[in-house]
């Protein structure tokens, strides 16, 4: 299973008629600390989710299958919870979009490394300590 | 599952006898913003229902059979034609329509 967020809806009216009544969502996977990770994927939704909630994926058919109660239905995606929050190294906290993509409002997934490893790196050095650096310490602030 | 674009078709005569009666179109993958996203591949059009450009969503990998017997050597399936996407357009913000298909009600 993975955590992910849920960030759109699909509707489809011709379709195989076992995914009838079911709904379809486009969720974002993410880390523990709800940074998006890996590609959008679409799921059958089998928890009530809606756009923003977070949410638990179980990637595997047999699974999918049972959840959906259709014995031969071809789903390879399933929500199965709605996440509260979670807990690692002994901080429970709620799950919440990260500031840096919500500051940017750029939905596009973005390594929280990505900056020290642009290419231009080197030629925005002369005006990196006003830029770069700053930004990276709001981030840290931020997020604490 | 994913969204895909119909990009194309193919027609393969010399093929594996449980293959016969389905449908071979070229998808190309989607993104949530309606962006490609990998390199297109071959996809078996289950739901019978997809033609060029349309959007569509497909299952994957081992799954992809069950949607037409579990007989098929198939790791694509077409499950469905998509009429609809809405997207947030940030975490938190107004959800926005990306892809709707209106053009294609009539069929």
């Amino acid at each position: 299973m993975r955590l992910a967020r849920v960030i759109g809806t699909v509707v489809s009216s011709v379709q195989d008629p076992r995914f009838d009544g079911q709904k379809l969502l486009l969720v974002q996977p993410v880390d523990d600390h709800a940074n998006p990770v890996d590609r959008t994927l679409l799921a059958v939704d089998a928890a009530q989710a809606g756009v923003g909630d977070y949410v638990l994926v179980v990637q595997e058919g047999k699974s999918a299958r049972a959840v959906m109660g259709v014995a031969d239905a071809p789903c390879e995606a399933i929500i199965v919870g709605v996440v509260d929050h979670v807990q690692t190294g002994g901080e429970q906290r709620a799950l919440t979009p990260p500031p840096t993509t919500a500051a940017t409002g750029d939905v596009s997934s973005r390594p929280v490394g990505a900056p020290r490893s642009r290419p231009e790196g080197p030629a925005s050095a002369p005006e990196g300590p006003a830029g770069s650096p700053t930004t990276t310490t709001t981030t840290k602030a931020r997020m604490r | 599952m994913q969204l895909g674009r119909v990009v194309g078709q193919v027609v393969a005569s010399v093929k594996d006898p449980s293959l016969e009666g389905h449908r071979l179109l070229i998808v190309q993958g989607l993104d949530e913003m309606g962006g490609a996203v990998g390199n297109p591949f071959v996809a078996v059009d289950a739901a019978r229902c997809a033609g060029p450009g349309d959007v569509v969503y497909l299952c994957l990998k081992r799954d992809a059979a069950i949607a037409l017997g579990d007989k098929p050597p198939v790791d694509a399936a077409i499950l469905g034609y998509v009429d609809e996407v809405a997207v947030e357009t940030e975490p938190g913000g107004p959800v926005r329509i990306v892809e709707r298909m209106d053009a294609r009600q009539g069929r």
